[in-house]
């Protein structure tokens, strides 16, 4: 059992990027592979599939914390989140300014009128040290 | 099995183990109601924004279905579920200061003010 996580990840022992020098094309490194992913419905809290995500907690509408099961490094990761877009609605995302080493809060908003807003589904990809 | 916080302010947050993970974790010895309090605990201490929450565990059967006044969530009093408190009072808009300025201005000019904070 990993020392920071719920239960085992198993993350193939990939050389790092040497030095800062210029990467390899095609090459996998330990700091370019994606580390957690999830697809979830926020309407339902339901989620449809992940890879290290422990547990989703819905906070609010449009408000989800994501814990991580392998914690990361340090809160130097970078996160992505995308969302399904209901054709008439735009909005933005954010991580509200809590993104931690075992966890990720991020919040959907309408870019017009800046409430919170559940987005199906929200798409969130990590990628960071572990 | 969803494990319900209540939060020091009332409010509540639900929380969802990944399947895989709860069955993984699960130790021979244990129901499934006790591995997910002792997963309460460690994805407690891993997000800030549950700091504060008392586990609870409910059903989803418990919850309410309806979203829409989901600021209303609160734990039932028989300790069992969550019901939607219609004495919750419904929260400001997030542009209320903006709504106020729109719905007090009388002149052109003060029409024109509120515009230029939302263009800007």
């Amino acid at each position: 059992m990993p020392a920071r996580g719920i239960g085992p990840v198993s993350v193939p022992a990939l050389p790092r990027d040497v030095g800062g020098g210029t990467p390899l094309p095609h090459t996998l490194y330990r700091n370019n592979v994606v580390k957690g992913w999830i697809s979830l419905t926020m309407t339902t809290a339901t989620i449809a599939d992940s890879f290290n995500v422990a547990s989703v907690t819905d906070n609010a509408v449009g408000d989800f914390t994501i814990t991580w099961n392998l914690d990361f490094a340090s809160a130097n990761y970078a996160c992505s989140a995308f969302g399904g877009d209901s054709g008439t609605i735009a909005f933005s995302f954010s991580h509200n300014g809590t993104l931690g080493v075992g966890s990720i809060r991020i919040t959907a908003r309408r870019n017009d009128t800046a409430a919170l807003i559940d987005v199906d589904p929200l798409q969130v990809i990590a990628i960071g040290d572990h | 099995m969803p494990i319900v916080w209540i939060m020091p302010d009332g409010s509540v947050r639900t929380t969802h183990i990944v399947e895989d993970v709860l069955a993984h974790a699960r130790r021979p010895e244990e129901t499934v109601e006790q591995t997910v309090l002792r997963m309460a605990t460690i994805i407690q201490a891993k997000t800030p924004s549950l700091t504060g929450g008392v586990a609870h565990l409910v059903t989803t059967a418990e919850m309410p279905a309806d979203r829409s006044q989901r600021f209303r969530w609160r734990k039932h009093p028989s300790g069992r579920g969550i019901l939607v408190d219609p004495s919750i009072p419904t929260p400001p808009h997030p542009r209320q200061a903006l709504l106020n300025e729109l719905a007090t201005a009388t002149t052109l000019t003060d029409l024109k003010l509120v515009l230029q904070k939302v263009l800007e």
